[in-house]
């Protein structure tokens, strides 16, 4: 019979794979086993035994919290083993869109009327024109093909690393986290900011501008999808 | 089968129960079955300025309430061949009396009978504007060159687009032809382009408007008067003619107002 349950050492941890089509029932029953196996064998050497690494591969089958809980319960009970993390070769479908969804650019192209609010969950690339009292929001960055004459707030979930680009030809509010700017034609800022510019919190924690030439050096991971899929989930 | 179509503004004070009583007149007078339906229900105006008001004897929330049948509350207009009528607002009730589902049964009766009906909404977005846009096919949105009329325009485009009516098409009220030519508001291209919907027509400001609403004749009546004709032109527009857009040529001052230096 195929073991469902299987120990091997890699350099410098240990890997503890479950087959994916056994049931969870066996997987325990074989985990037993082992681990009994380990500490009959452990105890013949008597060596002192230093914390091992181990890593829990669980294949194409996504393990529940409780599931979880009962293994991790187990090998600490029965072993020595420090569980560094468990791993799947699958995420759910729901994790997945959260995780597209917070890397990636959503692009819009439309007419924010006043009184209407677009929310993105990550960047967001607007395409068209902000009337005034129209907001733009966007828990990542928020780039601007068009007019701006309303708010764009971005990182409003408080991500400070988040910028704005935009013309700032026209009145508008930019918000970043919770720095706002207003600006106004009676306002400096409207004549000096000019076109290709973006919007950023400095060091100072203050929301400033530069041009987009220092966008690369204010930003240098913007371009890059910060963080896999592994890191995320 | 008609068309309901509502004409509505967000503000107030832009002329959309003139709007209604003047298209629904132009329309008549073309030989269309029109009703006008009232919705401002507790401050109602379409009846005073059709000089209908002494002729309410049953209104819309008697209607929805079982105390009459629609047909007995529908007032006749019997200057227009019989092609004009209007469907009264409650005045001693408010807009909750009166819900969407209500209206769509209403409309969906009304459409049977009539090529048009018009409903004439009341200001703001609550229940009176909803329970208005319920059953309509079309929306005209009237606005002035005012900023402020322009703001609550576009919020209304943004309430209507999240619904299944079609595009709604803009009227621009009240242009003071002096103000526009010196710029000191927004100009006709600049309104449509700012809320990018599709232009319908244009009225000019004119005194006459006010004075003929008073007498209780819609200002459609007077063919030379230069809002009659912005208003007739829509009509035609609604009816799917092609009418070119009035011009805003200047006034030229006239003789005596040269030497008098007075000016419109």
């Amino acid at each position: 019979m195929k073991q469902s349950v299987t120990l091997k050492g890699t350099k410098d941890s240990f890997v503890l794979s479950l087959d994916e089509a056994a049931s969870f029932v066996s997987i325990m029953k074989e985990l037993n086993e082992l681990l009994e196996h380990l500490n009959g064998e452990q105890k013949k050497s008597k060596e002192v035994q230093k914390e091992i690494f181990l890593e829990i591969k669980t294949g194409n089958r996504l393990l529940s919290e409780e599931q979880q809980e009962l293994l991790i319960e187990e090998i600490k009970l029965k072993s020595t083993f420090l569980i560094k993390k468990i791993t799947s070769d699958v995420v759910t479908i729901e994790k997945a869109i959260e995780w597209q969804e917070a890397v990636s650019l959503q692009m819009e192209v439309q007419t924010i009327r006043s009184g209407q609010v677009l929310t993105a969950p990550g960047n967001l690339l607007f395409v068209g024109k902000v009337h005034p009292g129209g907001m733009l929001r966007a828990n990542g960055s928020i780039f601007i093909i068009g007019e701006l004459m309303g708010i764009a707030h971005a990182g409003f979930e408080g991500n400070t690393n988040a910028v704005i680009v935009a013309d700032f030809h026209t009145d508008a509010q930019i918000r970043i986290a919770d720095s706002v700017e207003i600006i106004e034609k009676k306002n400096d800022h409207y004549d000096n900011v000019r076109k290709n510019e973006f919007a950023y919190i400095n060091d100072l924690h203050i929301l400033d501008f530069n041009s987009l030439e220092q966008l690369k050096r204010t930003r240098p991971n913007l371009d890059k999808v910060i963080g896999g899929l592994n890191e995320w989930v | 089968m008609g068309i309901a179509i509502v004409i509505t503004s967000g503000k107030g004070g832009v002329g959309k129960t003139t709007s209604t009583a003047n298209i629904g007149t132009a329309l008549a007078l073309q030989g269309k079955r029109v009703c006008l339906i009232d919705m401002d229900i507790g401050l109602r105006n379409l009846d005073v300025i059709l000089g209908l008001e002494n002729r309410i004897i049953y209104d819309i929330v008697d209607v929805v309430e079982g105390r009459t049948k629609l047909h007995q509350a529908i007032i006749k207009d019997k200057r227009f061949n019989d092609n004009l009528y209007l469907l009264p607002a409650a005045q001693n009730a408010d807009k909750n009396d009166v819900n969407g589902q209500q209206m769509i049964e209403i409309v969906a009766e009304l459409k049977k009978e009539y090529d048009y009906i018009l409903i004439d909404c009341p200001a703001g977005i609550e229940q009176g504007f909803q329970n208005s846009i319920a059953a309509a096919d079309q929306a005209i949105l009237v606005t002035t060159p005012e900023i402020s009329a322009i703001r609550d325009a576009d919020r209304i485009i943004g309430l209507l687009e999240q619904t299944e009516l079609e595009p709604p098409r803009l009227i621009i009220n009240r242009i003071r032809k002096r103000m526009m030519q010196d710029g000191e508001v927004m100009d006709i291209d600049e309104i449509t382009r700012h809320l990018s919907i599709d232009l319908l027509g244009i009225v000019f400001d004119d005194d006459d408007v006010v004075r003929s609403s008073n007498k209780g004749d819609p200002i459609v009546l007077n063919p030379k008067n230069p809002a009659s004709q912005g208003y007739r032109n829509i009509a035609r527009r609604i009816l799917g003619e092609t009418v070119p857009l009035m011009t805003l040529t200047k006034e030229k001052p006239t003789f005596w107002q040269k030497i008098f230096g007075k000016r419109k």
